[in-house]
């Protein structure tokens, strides 16, 4: 929740800091020529304030809904790490550029993606799911499997 | 979103997948896996070719282009190179050769009937389309024919039962001094030419022969837009005539318009590798050229100079097979080729190279003379590689069309680099003369005669009906230039001075030796014996810079008037329409009612309107073309008309 809060906040300096650059007129972000600058720059800043909000989102859910807690601690540590990385992938990406390609920062993005992606699949499974079944319940479960398939 | 849509569905297939091989257990591993492994498979994934992009050339006739696996059109290099397209997009490289459409047709179609040689062409507009309707051209042609065998009264008798036909206008040439158009001959992809340009500054129509420098009455064959422009008015063209230019062409092009590839060479390859952003990002972080297309930029300076050459150029084929063959698949040379191997750069020193040249040249022994001055320098615009190539400076393998343009980083007009408009085009190499060029030049730093093109660049190339700058590197040379019978730089600015004075000043400056010369050429102010004595090429450059400014500025203006004059009953079409253009020069507003065209009566009552209401202001006049009082020396100019060289002049641009 901390971390959410402290990256929105983070994320409406940065969005202060490219209005003004609107407002000042500054050529290496409005010129022509940065015109993949301005939109990865946008983009940092459209998916740093959206992945905060989704980390207050699901410190919420998942204080009120439970779940599975290793399951929701790697959720957790999914998206802090796809928070860090999509934003600042996009934001290195601005730098260095090669035309109109990104700089080479821009490979941090797929890698927060797959954080960010990963943490909405093992989210899907984990939350309000109960907590871990006993190992005899388990066992029972995996046998009356086999026994299904075998009559298949 | 192709794109989008695949990423998505990827991720379901592995949120699928995976609650399919452990239901309720989902493994946290094996999700990611999954993931990582379809998005990467998405990532690295190279799209199919997209469709053939809209304007291909001759589209509504199921034009495919040269080859699928060459070419694959500027659209498909604007995802990647948006700046660089849009450079070229603004240009007039691109807008050479255009499909007529109401957006690119810039002349008036508006149901008007236009007269050539005598026959009605009717132009109008029909259904959103361009049209003409003329008389039959192949029986027009077939007319002629007989009338030059001789054959008159047939020729008359065929010519009145030649039909009318309509035809559609299906493609333009130019959008920047004026437009041509293009229809249909009925063979195969075959196109003729309109016989009428659209002037666009002056907006109007007239014949196309006036807009050249042909003299008056001259039959020129009919212009046929498969043959005499495809090579270097279009991209990756091929005839497709039989060897010769025979038959009925099923001509093929790449695009329409000097498009990208035209310079940087046929890409289809260059886009599909670098489609995938790991090879792209494999070439940026390891610094190594992309080996799959052309990059002038990259090129040493004398290959570079051929990707500009290859059109920029008088050219033409080595001998008589290559000739026949560029009939069918145009020529085989590709940007970042030797030009020599497959192109024979004309030079009057060099024709035995060339036996097929030679050969042309045995066959019409004036021939060189539509292109080149007597010393062999070019005289016509659009062949600038050939003065380039001749100049001094190229000699030392470092100076080349990009030393001072640029296709993307320049304006359209001219496409000079930014400040190569100015002396920065020779100090950016002769860099001694840049700190005090008064030393070097005797004008005043401000004046124009300090600028290093007015002297060594001087606009003694014709064409598109005006005086542009010649492309051959070159300092003023009174004996030079006469042998060359050429202009003397000099004189095309100090109007008023007779080639004894620029020859004394020349040697007082620069050690360069004085002629001999004749009384006429030691008194008799220069510029104005060019104008009224001169062949039409050489009166059509004199009347031009008659309006250059810093001719006027340089000569004072007013004294010019009565000796231009004359020249508004040229017999040429286009000396008159240059001379019309810097008589409005110089006087501001007239209501003098002139029309080029008109008939030669109505003109010489024009002239003589305007010597009758010119009065000198100045006491400031060249001896000799003015008698004390100021009037003109009428028995002086009588006698240079008299003398006026009047061999036919043809300047093919």
């Amino acid at each position: 929740m901390r971390f959410g809060w402290l990256m929105l906040a983070t994320f409406a300096i940065a969005g202060i800091t490219l209005e003004s650059f609107h407002g000042f007129k500054t050529g290496w972000y409005l010129e022509d020529a940065y015109e993949t600058r301005r939109l990865l720059f946008t983009l940092a800043h459209a998916h740093g304030a959206l992945l905060a909000l989704i980390n207050i989102v699901f410190g919420v859910a998942s204080a009120v809904l439970g779940g599975s807690l290793p399951r929701l601690l790697g959720v957790s540590r999914l998206l802090l790490a796809g928070t860090v990385l999509l934003p600042a992938g996009f934001f290195l990406g601005g730098f260095g550029l090669y035309g109109t390609d990104p700089g080479v920062g821009i490979y941090l993005v797929p890698i927060g993606a797959l954080c960010v992606l990963a943490a909405f699949v093992v989210a899907a499974f984990s939350s309000g799911s109960p907590e871990p079944e006993p190992e005899p319940l388990k066992a029972a479960r995996r046998t009356r499997g086999r026994s299904k398939r075998s009559k298949r | 979103m192709a794109e989008v849509t695949l990423v998505f569905a990827a991720c379901g297939l592995a949120i699928y997948v995976v609650n399919r091989l452990a239901p309720g257990r989902p493994s946290l591993g094996l999700s990611i896996a999954l993931a990582a492994a379809v998005a990467a498979g998405v990532t690295t994934w190279e799209a199919p070719t997209a469709n053939p992009p809209p304007q291909r050339p001759l589209e509504l006739r199921d034009a495919v282009p040269k080859s699928e696996t060459e070419y694959a059109s500027s659209d498909s290099c604007l995802p990647c190179h948006p700046r660089q397209h849009a450079s070229w997009h603004e240009g007039f490289h691109r807008t050479m050769t255009q499909v007529a459409t109401e957006e690119t047709v810039v002349a008036d179609f508006g149901d008007l009937t236009l007269y050539f040689d005598g026959r009605p062409y009717r132009l109008f507009r029909s259904n959103g389309s361009f049209r003409v309707e003329l008389s039959d051209p192949d029986m027009v042609d077939k007319a002629l024919a007989l009338a030059q065998q001789g054959e008159i009264e047939q020729a008359q008798r065929f010519a009145t039962t030649i039909p009318r036909v309509t035809r559609p206008i299906v493609m333009s040439t130019g959008s920047h001094h004026y437009q041509l158009y293009w229809y249909p001959s009925g063979k195969g992809r075959e196109l003729y030419m309109l016989p009428f340009a659209y002037l666009i500054e002056e907006r109007r129509w007239v014949p196309r022969v006036s807009v050249f420098l042909t003299p008056p009455n001259m039959l020129e064959p009919r212009k046929v837009w498969n043959r005499d422009c495809l090579p270097c008015h279009a991209t990756g063209g091929r005839p497709q005539y039989e060897p010769g230019g025979q038959g009925t062409p099923d001509t093929r092009l790449a695009e329409i318009g000097i498009a990208c590839e035209a310079c940087h060479g046929p890409s289809a390859e260059h886009a599909a590798l670098n489609r995938n952003p790991l090879k792209r990002y494999g070439h940026y972080i390891g610094g190594e050229p992309d080996g799959s297309v052309t990059q002038p930029r990259s090129l040493d300076p004398v290959r570079a100079g051929e990707v500009c050459g290859q059109c920029h150029s008088l050219n033409t084929q080595y001998d008589g097979e290559d000739w026949a063959a560029s009939f069918v698949d145009g020529t085989s040379y590709r940007p970042g080729d030797d030009l020599a191997e497959t192109t024979y750069v004309v030079q009057s020193e060099t024709l035995a190279n060339s036996p097929l040249m030679e050969q042309f040249v045995r066959e019409r022994p004036g021939l060189l003379d539509e292109w080149f001055w007597r010393d062999g320098e070019i005289r016509v615009v659009g062949r600038e590689y050939n003065g380039l190539i001749e100049s001094p400076c190229f000699e030392g393998g470092e100076f080349s069309c990009l030393s001072c343009h640029s296709i993307h980083a320049s304006e359209p007009d001219d496409r000079l680099k930014a400040g190569m408009r100015g002396d920065a085009a020779c100090t950016q190499c002769h860099a001694e003369f840049s700190a005090a060029p008064s030393d070097h030049t005797h004008h005043d730093v401000s004046s124009e005669g300090s600028r290093c093109q007015n002297c060594h660049l001087p606009h003694t190339s014709y064409g598109l009906l005006k005086a542009s700058r010649s492309h051959r590197v070159s300092s003023p040379s009174v004996a030079v230039d006469a042998s060359a019978a050429r202009p003397t730089a000099c004189n095309l600015c100090h109007l008023d001075r007779s080639l004894g004075w620029t020859a004394k000043h020349l040697d007082e400056w620069y050690g360069i030796d004085a002629p001999a010369l004749d009384e006429q050429q030691e008194d008799l102010a220069a510029a104005p014996v060019w104008l009224l004595r001169g062949d039409a090429g050489i009166r059509a450059l004199a009347a031009w810079h008659f309006g250059w400014k810093p001719a006027r500025q340089a000569s004072g203006a007013d004294w010019l008037t009565p000796l231009l004059a004359p020249l508004l009953d040229d017999p040429y079409d286009a000396v008159r329409f240059i001379a019309w253009r810097s008589m409005r020069r110089l006087l501001g507003s007239t209501d003098v009612n002139y029309d080029f065209l008109d008939s030669s009566d109505r003109r010489r009552a024009a002239a003589a309107q305007i010597v009758q209401a010119w009065r000198p202001e100045s006491p400031l006049l060249p001896p000799r073309f003015f008698a004390k009082d100021g009037r003109p020396n009428a028995p002086l100019i009588r006698r240079l008309l008299a003398e006026r060289d009047d061999r036919p002049v043809h300047l093919v641009e």
